[in-house]
């Protein structure tokens, strides 16, 4: 069995009755009262620049936990910067679809930042050079992805493709 | 009253981890499947709307990769069900339901890198999680 849950990690397994609320029962980004969530991070709003809440899953965490502490301390210090303090954030993640998933609008947006360093599985923490961190988040504000890409040669700040149509707009 | 910080909870949790081995994971908040055949730092590189191929920063290979949109990629494809077995499937297929639609020939390539590396790997993923 090739697919890995963490050891020790409380690590629910994945039933059919997520294939019922498959990115539904994070549609109330206000009251994360329930277990699905982690951590709740804060992020600026791309509409009113003003600070709100992007969560991370409990199924992501431990997903994340797999790759070690290295990806752990990402989550944790990499993703936090990009989220408050992103250079640009594009919404329209998914432009080839008709919709994002359940029929929504496709309001769903990418982060891109420049955060001073970066983690390394040798427990170092140096610059990355040429590289944009991406944080993407749902319609939900759930990051539900995030990784580094190389920068946009003509905007450091962006990542590369970001005017060739991989976004719907940039809204920062 | 203090609150627990998470992370140095999932920190120390992880000390329990044995060693990595290639693994995949759906994501039902983003509807994408994951997954990786190295824990090594990556950079990403989009090939299209479907896949994203993550690379070592150190040698270059391709170390894991991100396919979106699974659940319109089932509905786009309801035969696909004949190559689940107890609720598994492997990546690879997954991997070419989408390869098969692409026909820019650069694109092409690296479906084709990215497809060998998991058939390689033999990884495979419950699909109970998507569907």
């Amino acid at each position: 069995m090739a697919e890995k849950q963490p050891k020790g990690l409380d690590s629910k397994p994945c039933n059919s009755n997520n294939l019922q609320s498959m990115g539904q029962d994070c549609s109330s980004p206000d009251s994360p009262a329930g277990s699905h969530y982690f951590y709740g991070f804060s992020a600026v709003n791309p509409i009113d620049g003003k600070p709100h809440t992007v969560y991370v899953s409990h199924d992501r965490a431990r997903w994340v936990a797999t790759r070690g502490k290295y990806a752990i301390l990402e989550m944790r210090d990499t993703v936090a910067h990009a989220l408050s303090n992103p250079k640009a954030i594009f919404e329209g993640i998914r432009w080839e679809q008709d919709s994002g998933p359940n029929g929504a609008p496709d309001d769903w947006l990418c982060y891109s930042s420049r955060p001073p360093t970066r983690h390394y599985d040798n427990g170092a923490r140096a610059p990355a050079h040429d590289r944009v961190f991406l944080v993407f988040v749902n319609f939900a504000k759930v990051a539900y992805a995030w990784r580094w890409e190389p920068c946009d040669p003509y905007d450091d700040n962006c990542p590369i493709g970001h005017q060739g149509g991989r976004f719907d707009k940039r809204v920062l | 009253m203090m609150q627990s910080d998470p992370f140095a909870e999932l920190l120390e949790q992880s000390d329990s981890l044995g060693p990595f081995s290639p693994c995949a994971h759906y994501d039902r908040d983003g509807d994408c499947i994951e997954f990786f055949l190295s824990n090594e730092p990556f950079y990403a590189i989009r090939v299209d709307h479907c896949i994203t191929v993550y690379y070592s920063e150190k040698t270059s290979e391709v170390v894991g990769s991100q396919i979106k949109g699974i659940g319109p990629l089932l509905k786009k494809n309801p035969g696909f069900d004949i190559e689940i077995e107890d609720g598994r499937v492997q990546v690879s297929l997954i991997l070419r339901a989408s390869a098969w639609s692409t026909g820019d020939p650069v694109k092409r390539q690296s479906y084709k890198r990215i497809i060998r590396a998991a058939v390689d790997s033999d990884l495979k993923i419950d699909l109970a999680c998507s569907v």
